[in-house]
């Protein structure tokens, strides 16, 4: 049994049920990467908010998703919420706005070991300097008294990350990460989630075709919903079936044009996909 | 001729933040020919948008020069820089935030046109529907959202009106700040045509900041390094790109994602 | 049930716009006669019971929510038009100057309108436009900081730098960029003042420094009531609950209205 499993997942908002996923199933083992590539409005953020229950309130649900053999599809809140940061976590975009500014860093790690781990209140100051320095933070017990708006972007994903993996969950949820990032600060963020998701199970979601190879295995292409080819990375890249695929990764290869010549878009291989 | 339209010479521009002095950057010198693309590449806090905000005249250095078409423009209050504001325009990094929610395109794209000080110039064009139309169609966009709204539009689409508003009041000079960085992959290659040909169609000079050294390998023959502030290298792009003599440059190269 | 805070503020003031502009073109009786028995309980004809001078409370009630919104209103407004303007320049400043206008406000803020009024009422005689005039200038600073801090916030956006750039005048980019954008946070900071400023009046004639013997007020009536209390507690409950059901009206549409806007701006964004 795979230690992730989606099954025809299927989600719509508000009354005129505008479906935002649809009829998605996919699978994930305990040890696995899976990267889902879409652009904006694909459905690919929707989808890694129901495996983690952050839906809003107007979303309709049907289908399956089973983390460990359980339900989270209709789960109560409150047992999502011992799920969350547990066993399966996130790491978003923004680290700014997932970060409370009005908290020191070293706080906010700890206090994702305290909800869940509370009969370990005693260390946890110390296992959360321990983190911040393991995540690449130079000087982590500055880092730990610092406030978020004092660090750089860098260093506030790295603590996002601290965060996300500190209790050790079965599946890390990652949602655009490196994004925001510099290109520098990104290939450093890259090496080290490719580090520190070993042993897990492991959800990229991202625009970036290029990003989601340096982490994950294998990928999922949504588009409008839907995933439209899936398979071991390497091999989508080097043979893809979809129009729209081709169309993403000639359209990626930037570099390999010469100046001055045009580059090939989306819309050359595949007329579909909205801008 | 081959003197430079936009210049900056020794330019040091230094910040005060919380009460400590920054130093953005360090003895910075940069000459843009006509019909030139340079590409001004490093990490944040590099030093590149500072670069970008002293050529127009946004930032004021603390040593050195800034000149336009031969004549000093650093420290120029705004009624005076006329020439500058009219032959050199910037697109901007965010297409959510450079376009105000509150106006319509025609509105935005029409407000150079609009500008006191670009008419008594001369030489704008009229402040008509039909020049605008022009324009957008130039970026590939009907004249149907003339009447639209930027919420209305996606992010591809507003950085086309970005461009476009750019572009009416026909500069010499366009400085495009990380044109495409905040757009989904799949709609980078068709915005940045887009930038390439009206950059070609137009004659202008290109200035084109980015942390992405594919996108400046693709459009830009000259690139200039920039760390912590310092020009660390530039020449040839083809030629730093294969031949790179800074770590810095190194790194960069290093650190990009190929497909 | 999502908006009911700008359901019910609509449903009130709605009611009270609804009898003011009713009481413009006819009442059940005239407001300022004498027109029954003293201290009639509600019954028929004075649907509301009649004061200890004679004077129909329904009628004075009606004339008073005319009386009430125009003063809400008009001070408001007052303190708007110069407060705003004051806000977005002290916004859009770059020096010192935005500073020293902020701290003026701020001291005008600790003044309080009950101190003004009594000021304007001795030099000038207590009526509706001293009230009026008290109320607006006790106002103006709510205007002068949200209308700042709103302009600040909307100066950091790239579209006013863009506007620069474009050679937009300053006063330009004041009206086309920064006014529509702040126009909505600056709405529901009037619908919240309409509301305080109804309480002052309400205030400042239960104190007599408002409006006159010839100009009911719902304040002036309480006023009028306390001296009936132990005999009819009746006639204060009626422009006591008009009082209440406006400003909370008010509050209620302005605390509706932010919400409504909130999602919708982030939705847009």
């Amino acid at each position: 049994m795979s230690h992730l499993e989606v099954t025809d997942l299927t989600i719509s908002f508000g009354r005129r049920r505008k479906v935002a996923v649809d009829h998605v199933s996919f699978t994930l083992d305990k040890d696995e990467r899976l990267g889902i590539i879409g652009q904006s409005g694909s459905g690919k953020s929707v989808t890694s908010l129901a495996v983690i229950g952050l839906l809003p309130d107007n979303a309709h649900v049907s289908g399956s998703v089973r983390l460990d053999g359980r339900e989270l599809v209709g789960m109560p809140e409150r047992k999502l919420q011992d799920l969350r940061g547990d066993e399966v976590s996130m790491i978003f975009q923004e680290p700014m706005t997932a970060l409370d500014p009005t908290m020191k860093v070293g706080r906010q790690v700890g206090e994702v070991v305290a909800l869940h781990h509370s009969e370990r209140r005693g260390g946890i100051r110390a296992e959360v300097i321990d983190w911040l320095g393991r995540v690449g933070i130079l000087d982590p017990e500055r880092i730990a008294e610092s406030y978020p708006h004092e660090l750089s972007g860098g260093q506030r994903q790295r603590a996002l990350i601290a965060m996300a993996l500190a209790n050790r969950p079965g599946l890390v949820i990652c949602d655009e990460p490196t994004t925001a990032l510099d290109v520098l600060v990104q290939r450093q963020i890259l090496d080290l989630l490719d580090v520190e998701l070993r042993g897990r199970a492991a959800l990229f979601v991202s625009h970036d075709l290029g990003v989601v190879r340096q982490v994950c295995q294998r990928v999922a292409v949504m588009l409008d919903g839907r995933i439209v080819e899936t398979g071991p990375i390497e091999q989508v890249v080097a043979q893809p079936q979809h129009p729209y695929t081709k169309g993403l990764i000639a359209s990626a290869r930037i570099g390999d044009v010469p100046p001055g010549q045009r580059l090939p878009t989306v819309a050359d291989f595949y007329e579909g996909a909205a801008e | 001729m081959n003197a430079p339209i936009l210049e900056l010479r020794g330019v040091d521009v230094t910040f005060r933040r919380r009460g400590e002095v920054f130093r953005a950057l360090h003895e910075v010198d940069l000459a843009i020919h006509r019909g030139e693309r340079i590409g001004i590449v490093g990490g944040s806090g590099s030093g590149k948008t500072t670069i970008a905000r002293t050529l127009l005249g946004l930032v004021r250095p603390s040593a050195g020069e800034v000149l336009f078409r031969g004549r000093r423009i650093d420290g120029l209050p705004e009624r005076q820089l006329a020439d500058l504001r009219q032959g050199v325009s910037m697109v901007f990094q965010d297409p959510n935030s450079s376009l105000n929610p509150r106006m319509n395109l025609r509105g935005i794209v029409g407000e150079p046109l609009r500008s006191p000080l670009l008419r008594a110039r001369g030489n704008l064009p009229p402040d008509t529907d039909v020049t605008v139309e022009a324009v957008l169609a130039s970026v590939g966009l009907d004249a149907e959202v003339l009447r639209r709204f930027p919420h209305q539009l996606s992010g591809g689409q507003r950085q086309r009106v970005a461009i476009a508003r750019a572009l009416v009041s026909e500069p010499d000079v366009l400085i495009a700040d990380e044109p495409v960085s905040a757009l989904d992959v799949s709609v980078r290659a068709q915005v940045l045509n887009l930038l390439s040909d009206a950059v070609s169609e137009r004659g202008l000079a290109l200035v084109l900041i980015s942390h992405d050294l594919a996108v400046v390998g693709h459009l830009c023959d000259q690139v200039v390094v920039v760390e912590r502030g310092r020009v660390v290298e530039s020449g040839p792009t083809r030629q730093v790109f294969d031949d790179p003599q800074h770590p810095y440059t190194h790194d960069l190269l290093a650190a990009s994602l190929p497909i | 049930m999502k908006h009911s805070s700008l359901a019910v503020g609509g449903l009130l003031i709605g009611l009270i716009v609804a009898t003011a502009v009713v009481g413009l073109f006819w009442m059940p009786f005239d407001p300022n006669a004498l027109v029954g028995p003293r201290l009639q309980a509600p019954g028929w004809p004075h649907v509301l019971g009649t004061d200890a001078f004679g004077g129909d409370i329904a009628s004075r009630i009606i004339d008073g929510a005319k009386r009430c919104l125009l003063i809400g209103v008009v001070s408001v407004l007052g303190a708007g038009v110069v407060g705003i303007p004051v806000g977005v320049v002290a916004g859009m400043s770059r020096s010192w100057f935005g500073d020293v206008l902020a701290r003026a406000a701020d001291i005008l803020y600790g003044f309080p309108a009950l101190l003004l009024a009594i000021l304007f009422a001795a030099a000038l005689g207590g009526s509706t436009w001293t009230a009026m005039a008290a109320i607006a200038i006790a106002t103006v600073p709510a205007f002068v900081r949200i209308a700042r801090a709103a302009t600040m916030q909307v100066m950091g956006l790239g579209f006013v730098e863009a506007a620069q750039l474009s050679g937009t005048p300053t006063f330009q980019v004041a009206l086309r960029h920064v006014l529509p954008n702040i126009a909505p946070v600056l709405g529901v900071q009037a619908s919240v003042s309409v509301g305080l400023a109804i309480l002052a009046e309400a205030g400042l004639s239960y104190l007599g420094l408002g409006s006159g013997q010839d100009e009911p007020t719902w304040g002036r009536m309480l006023r009028e009531a306390q001296d009936q209390l132990f005999n009819a507690p009746l006639i204060a409950l009626w422009p006591g609950l008009a009082i209440a059901l406006a400003t909370l009206g008010f509050n209620l549409l302005g605390d509706g209205l932010r919400d409504f806007l909130d999602p919708r701006l982030r939705e847009i964004a």
